[in-house]
């Protein structure tokens, strides 16, 4: 009896250890691969982003009202504040539209050829990365809304992220100050180039030489080079230039244009080539 | 049988949550890892083979909406789970006193693990890590895991109290067959 148990013990024990095994291969063969949602991640995407889209629109409401409540304080001042504004902001856009018309003109008589804009589409954000490491998002278009895998992700304030999964009616956007992420960026008063990487909250530029000309306070935005993000997007405000004795290149904090803290729609650039190709 | 759907759509609610609602709390309640509760809860409290299928499960569903690369949750709860059952063999950690620093320990050890995996699998070595965050987090785990735990242990006993549902039902007969 004493044996027989002991048996069944060894049998369980070995049945648990071949269960493991067979995790950690499965972990390892994901992980070097392409990293693809299989039919249950998509399922899982598909119910759990259903569930997050329900809890979000019921939070976002009682957010809301309760916000309404708030703003209600101060609203006078603020409304005169932003007439004065607006009325600056007329006689900008007046300046900004005869400068459009200049350059449009200009163009012409250089015969450039003309680059139609890629098509775009907004997305309402259902849901955060609950982690400490990993700075993800869940969107509400999936590939049946024609959303697919390296697509950029942004908002009007500058780049967010890109797509990393998708299904069909849910997407996953890996945002770009997740560690993982890499975005090839200039400096643009002096068209500086380097690679924008994030550190979890703001991001980190790479690869520009001590000898160049960066400040705080300089303007980054894309380069265009890198194939997901079109040229010319804001990417954010150099904060801080660190400038070492020793090595090749500077230690450059960037403060992102857009809030990620923030997001609640983005605008997904359907670009006709997407980086799964 | 009616124990593992349940506590399956309880982890898929507490994802839910984290994912959508956690973000809203004020920063000093930080954000509770109520999922990473309940697979030691079922560590502590479920058998073996529904214990695996649930923490692998739940491990892919949490793979889904966090992190980029796939795998690293269903393994770092497996071997959580394992590593629990393993000390619950030698310890008396199912009692109350004991459960604290376990959720504490767990907690950073889980971190510390998952940070070690995405450091290995991204592209520039090492990930930032924020002791802060850790260290609120973990006091955060460690006050509400006792009444977590005890919510748990309520439903798990009215699980198992709970008879059988079926379409039909029959008369049962007595156990006392000698019944006049």
């Amino acid at each position: 009896m004493k044996k027989r148990g002991k048996r069944s013990r060894q049998v369980r024990t070995i049945l648990l250890s071949g269960f493991v095994l067979i995790l950690v291969f499965f972990f390892i063969v994901s992980a070097l691969g392409r990293g693809e949602f299989s039919l249950f991640h998509k399922v899982g995407l598909e119910v759990m982003g259903a569930a997050q889209s329900v809890n979000t629109a019921f939070t976002g409401y009682f957010g809301g009202v309760w916000g309404n409540y708030r703003e209600l304080i101060n609203v006078r001042d603020e409304n005169r504040r932003l007439r004065e504004e607006l009325r600056q902001y007329e006689a900008a856009t007046s300046r900004y539209r005869e400068a459009v018309a200049t350059n449009v003109r200009l163009e012409k008589l250089l015969g450039l050829k003309e680059n139609l804009p890629d098509p775009t589409i907004t997305a309402r954000v259902v849901g955060r990365d609950p982690s400490l490491w990993f700075k993800t998002l869940v969107i509400d278009r999936g590939s049946s809304d024609g959303v697919e895998r390296g697509m950029p992700a942004v908002t009007v304030e500058g780049i967010v992220g890109q797509v990393i999964n998708t299904s069909p009616n849910y997407a996953k956007i890996l945002l770009a100050n997740d560690p993982n992420s890499a975005v090839d960026v200039i400096v643009q008063k002096n068209r500086v180039q380097g690679i924008i990487k994030g550190d979890g909250n703001d991001f980190v530029l790479h690869y520009v030489l001590r000898n160049s000309d960066v400040e705080k306070g300089d303007h980054i935005i894309t380069s265009g080079l890198g194939g997901v993000f079109p040229k010319g997007l804001p990417v954010g405000l150099v904060a801080e230039v660190v400038r070492s004795q020793r090595g090749m290149f500077q230690s450059i904090r960037v403060e992102p244009a857009a809030d990620f803290s923030q997001l609640e729609h983005l605008i997904i650039i359907m670009k006709k080539t997407s980086l799964a190709e | 049988m009616t124990m593992t759907p349940v506590f399956l759509l309880l982890g898929i609610l507490f994802l839910v949550f984290q994912s959508t609602l956690f973000h809203l709390l004020p920063a000093w309640l930080g954000r509770p890892d109520l999922l990473l509760l309940l697979i030691i809860f079922i560590a502590l409290y479920l058998d073996l083979w529904r214990g695996l299928f649930l923490t692998l499960v739940l491990g892919m569903l949490a793979d889904i909406l966090s992190g980029m690369h796939l795998g690293v949750y269903p393994l770092v709860y497996l071997l959580l789970l394992l590593a629990i059952r393993l000390v619950s063999r030698n310890l008396a950690i199912q009692d109350s006193i004991h459960q604290v620093p376990l959720v504490v320990g767990s907690f950073l050890l889980t971190s510390i693990f998952s940070h070690l995996l995405a450091s290995l699998l991204g592209p520039d070595g090492l990930f930032f890590w924020t002791w802060p965050l850790l260290l609120q987090n973990s006091v955060i785990l460690g006050v509400i895991c006792l009444p977590f735990f005890h919510f748990c242990r309520q439903l798990q006993l009215k699980l198992n109290q709970k008879p059988a549902r079926s379409f039909f039902t029959f008369n049962r007969r007595s156990a006392n067959r000698f019944r006049v």
